[in-house]
């Protein structure tokens, strides 16, 4: 009974899938639509690279930065106590 | 350089995963569009008929199909390749619409989170066993009555073949509720079905 069921069930299932896949899909949309698409995704992506420029970006230069000032500090300091002059 | 030349060419030929492989690789932006050009062009049509089946509104279903290609050309690298692309992409999309259809129901305060009952699908499906001679015809006319919800979960279930789990994971829902919900939706189908008088 329960096996008649299942068989029963799958044709219809079957049925219904072979009328929705047979539905005509040839519906498009506007040729607008792919330029609209590519320019949100510039937006994006400019959004994306100017986060990247303050944050990983902006972050190594302020690195390099605070090692030229600490490397200039260092050379002053050495110059004023150098101990091999002394 | 002949690969530049024939490049839309070489790309027609690849897999969705290859080319998906190809754009997460590439450092040259223009090549990189190219490569989502070809992506966009394969799945343009299916996902703006998906959105157009479901909300029946070619202004919405155009700005509902720009937020979803939008959504899977920049998020690739969430895809995970052992998996058909084009499922993701159908996830994506009805992920898109529900998420619609549940900002008008906030409005309209129409219930999309129906009660959990416990079904078997034989048993459901053998309901409408009428069905059976529905033909495509009828099948279109039922469609336009459908309300949005019924008609996009049996997108799901019947155009897209997906099983009542991988239905249940894009709504949220559990194994039962999913398949009280195909049943309703069913059902309208059939008195849809019965009201056209065949």
């Amino acid at each position: 009974m329960k096996d008649h069921l299942k068989e029963h069930s799958e044709s219809l299932r079957q049925h219904l899938t072979r009328q929705f896949q047979s539905r005509d899909q040839k519906k498009a949309p506007s040729e607008e639509l792919k330029s609209q698409v590519f320019q949100s995704i510039d937006r994006i992506q400019l959004l994306a690279d100017m986060f990247e420029l303050f944050t990983v970006d902006f972050g190594n230069i302020e690195l390099k930065m605070i090692d030229t000032i600490s490397k200039g500090n260092d050379t002053s300091v050495s110059t004023d106590a150098d101990p091999d002059e002394t | 350089m002949v690969f530049v030349k024939n490049r839309s060419l070489t790309f027609q030929s690849l897999s969705d995963q290859e080319l998906i492989h190809l754009i997460l690789g590439e450092s040259d932006r223009n090549h990189c569009r190219l490569m989502q050009e070809e992506l966009y062009e394969r799945y343009v049509d299916k996902v703006y008929f998906k959105c157009i089946s479901i909300v029946k509104d070619a202004h919405l279903a155009q700005d509902l199909t720009h937020d979803i290609l939008v959504k899977v050309l920049i998020r690739l690298l969430d895809f995970k390749s052992t998996s058909p692309f084009y499922g993701w992409v159908s996830a994506i999309a009805y992920n898109s619409c529900m998420t619609l259809l549940k900002q008008r129901s906030r409005h309209r305060t129409l219930d999309l989170d129906s009660a959990d009952t416990d079904v078997t699908e034989e048993s459901i499906e053998n309901e409408n066993s009428e069905l059976r001679e529905m033909q495509l015809d009828q099948l279109e006319k039922i469609m336009e009555e459908l309300n949005e919800k019924d008609r996009l979960i049996l997108l799901m279930r019947y155009q897209d073949d997906m099983s009542v789990v991988e239905i249940g994971q894009i709504l949220e829902l559990g194994d039962s509720a999913v398949k009280m919900r195909l049943k309703r939706s069913r059902d309208r189908l059939a008195e849809l079905f019965k009201s056209l008088g065949v």
